[in-house]
């Protein structure tokens, strides 16, 4: 089995047509402030590393940077950590920094059901509220809607304590194209997370997939 | 696998039955499907149709039915046939069938009682199982089981189980089960009700060798005696092929399904989050929702609304009221109907509140809040009587809950007698809608209820059934009306 870390997964997605954080995967300091004269601060610096999926225990993830010294400061941060880690650096991406609420987006392929997609709570705790609805995929809009219904987080996105209703029609748009990716497209297990959900839009900041052995060989190009 | 022309009808219409391994035994298999069967009226049946008892180690007749050494040698019409001899004699079971149709060719269905086949998971078990299909196939022969407690059909007069003291009353209920023992429960505590519950076909499944749980669920979805339909479930590799069954059959009659093995959860490997939440039933949970079908949690849910779905036109709406006569039991109830995101209390017009108003005692709670009132432990059988018409008249209620715990001065076959009344009042007026009273409690109210449950008018045994109950009604109404997949 195959996986495709955050970079070639995000931009796999990307090409899906699924809305993805504004990234560039840059090799020096330099690149990564020409980035940021393009989306403006905050952003995030992620160090890359190969074959490594679950990072945010590493302190390889620098958020909420909002000049250039904080990011140099990063940069160096991050280099000292992956040369702890004793895995080869491969650069590092740099992304916009997005707020909102933390959704996860997830689908995998099950042996008595087929393919399935998942939607609920997000985050690093995602499995500990495990507010998630599942359906058989694909699903359509209006299945996606009533996914949501069911969950906690429904009542978080429609506004909860006087903040406006976020958007979930962003949200749905992506629930759907993953349940027609992993029906379609040879993947094992693949998780968005988080999605951040604003008040405009619903964005993949991070993402995994993990193809089927013999998975479709495009996904292996990246 | 070749199905004959007539799909599962041999099994519940056959023309003559043959009982391998029928039996004086009264501590046999073979002996109880035998009283089963005459329980049933398979003998009274129109066409008058014969059963053939087989057994080479007995002779003469039982219950004046005749012996007979081998299925070949039976001389009349044996369409279906009861498999109750033990796993062992499986080859000399199969060598008579073969002998039998090549000489009458006629045996269509076999139901197969006994154990000790795949389901034990030895090679010996297997090339038991794989022997029996093999001929079977061959003659396009159907088999329900092995491993499973028989076929119950009420309307056609059948029960091929050895259950003991079903009472084959016919009702619109169907039931398809994956344990004979849970089945078993279902009918015996059915049949211990006084009156008692009745219900249309049973099938106890096994091994499922060739007729599978989708075919039974088509077949009852198709069966015009079949008004809902109820399945017992452990798991099923295809559960696409269900599901999509499932949805069409949903279309004209609600599938109501207790799957057990909640707390299994996914424990394989998985590099994901997602990979690792998807447990087997986290899934049967949304693609249940996904497919428009029922999940119970409990057999009492599961009887209730099934009884509720067999007895009870579908609300129009999600609108609800509840009367009560106590407070306790009244705030108890609100308690279970919980969060109201699948409901809404029925707003009464100011009419039908000056009404109450006038005909109930003078401490009754009316519509504070809307949607309930209590009309108090003072209310004489008379009184309850009014609310529940007044209350149900309304066009803005769609279904309504009462709870009263009859006292000193309101005797239970007093309420019993006049609820009924009045709901029988309304029909008259053509106005049937869902009605869940709930009579508190035990043996002092018995009449009460049975008065009701003899009109046809379910009752409930306690609130939060009464409302779980109302719930899948709502669920399915709406899944009927806007969720048309």
């Amino acid at each position: 089995m195959k996986g495709l870390a955050e970079y070639q997964a995000l931009t796999y997605l990307k090409e899906y047509g699924i809305n993805v954080v504004p990234m560039k995967l840059v090799a020096d300091m330099e690149e990564a402030l020409n980035f940021v004269e393009e989306v403006a601060y905050p952003v995030v610096l992620k160090g890359v590393v190969r074959d490594l999926y679950h990072k945010s225990e590493l302190g390889i993830v620098k958020i909420n940077i909002n000049n250039d010294e904080m990011l140099k400061k990063a940069w160096g941060e991050i280099e000292q950590s992956v040369n702890k880690t004793g895995m080869k650096s491969e650069g590092m991406l740099i992304q916009k920094m997005v707020h909102g609420v933390e959704v996860i987006v997830g689908a995998s392929y099950e042996e008595q059901f087929g393919p399935v997609v998942m939607v609920g709570i997000g985050g690093i705790y995602t499995e500990i509220f495990r507010d998630v609805a599942f359906r058989l995929a694909p699903v359509t809009l209006d299945e996606a809607y009533h996914m949501l219904k069911e969950l906690r987080l429904y009542k978080i996105l429609k506004g909860a304590r006087g903040q406006g209703q976020l958007c979930i029609d962003g949200l749905l748009d992506i629930v759907v194209k993953v349940s027609n990716l992993i029906t379609n497209e040879g993947i094992k297990e693949i998780d968005l997370n988080p999605v951040i959900v604003t008040l405009q839009d619903a964005i993949v900041v991070d993402a995994l997939i993990i193809q089927t052995a013999n998975g479709d060989g495009r996904l292996c190009k990246y | 696998m070749m199905k004959h022309k007539n799909g599962l009808n041999a099994f519940f219409k056959p023309r003559g039955c043959a009982v391998v391994g029928a039996s004086r035994d009264d501590k046999k298999a073979g002996r109880q499907v035998v009283e089963n069967m005459i329980a049933a009226g398979f003998l009274n049946r129109e066409g008058s149709p014969q059963i053939y008892l087989v057994n080479p180690n007995e002779e003469g007749s039982l219950y004046n039915i005749k012996f007979y050494p081998s299925l070949k040698s039976i001389p009349g019409t044996v369409e279906l046939v009861i498999l109750t001899v033990s796993a062992n004699r499986i080859e000399e079971v199969v060598a008579d069938i073969e002998a039998r149709m090549a000489v009458y060719n006629d045996i269509q269905a076999i139901i197969v009682i006994a154990a000790g086949f795949a389901e034990i998971g030895t090679d010996e078990g297997k090339k038991r199982q794989k022997l029996l299909v093999e001929c079977c196939r061959k003659y396009g022969i159907r088999i329900i089981g092995p491993n499973c407690v028989g076929i119950i059909d009420n309307i056609n007069n059948l029960d091929s189980t050895f259950i003991l003291g079903t009472k084959h009353k016919p009702g619109g209920i169907s039931l398809i089960s994956q344990s004979g023992a849970i089945g078993s429960w279902l009918l015996m505590d059915w049949a211990s009700q006084s009156p008692e519950i009745g219900f249309n076909k049973f099938i106890s499944l096994g091994n499922m060798a060739d007729v599978n749980i989708v075919e039974c669920l088509e077949y009852l979805g198709q069966d015009e005696n079949t008004k809902v339909i109820g399945m017992y479930m452990e798991g099923y590799t295809k559960v696409r092929d269900l599901l999509e069954v499932a949805k069409e059959v949903k279309k004209e009659k609600p599938v109501v399904v207790l799957k057990v093995g909640r707390t299994k959860s996914g424990s394989k490997a998985a590099q994901s989050h997602t990979g690792s939440m998807a447990g087997a039933d986290s899934i049967y949970d949304g693609a249940f929702k996904q497919y428009g079908v029922l999940r119970v949690d409990s057999m009492e849910e599961l009887s209730d609304s099934l009884r509720a779905f067999d007895s009870m036109p579908l609300p129009q709406g999600k609108r609800i009221f509840v009367v009560t006569q106590a407070g306790g039991p009244g705030i108890y109830c609100i308690d279970a109907l919980g969060d109201s995101s699948e409901f809404e209390f029925a707003k009464i017009s100011d009419n039908a509140k000056k009404h109450l108003k006038e005909v109930l005692p003078p401490f009754a709670s009316i519509c504070h809040p809307e949607g309930h009132v209590d009309i108090t432990a003072a209310a004489n059988p008379v009184q309850h009587r009014e609310a529940v018409e007044t209350v149900l008249s309304e066009e803005s209620v769609d279904a309504l809950i009462l709870i009263t715990v009859p006292t000193l001065f309101t005797p239970a076959r007093e309420i019993g007698i006049t609820l009924k009344e009045g709901i029988l009042n309304l029909r008259a007026k053509g106005i049937n809608k869902p009605f869940f009273p709930v009579i508190l409690s035990g043996n002092a109210v018995l009449e009460a209820k049975m008065i009701l449950e003899e009109a046809g008018i379910v009752t409930f045994a306690t609130p939060d059934r009464a409302v779980k109950a109302l719930k899948q009604m709502i669920r399915y109404s709406f899944y009927r009306r806007e969720r048309v997949l």
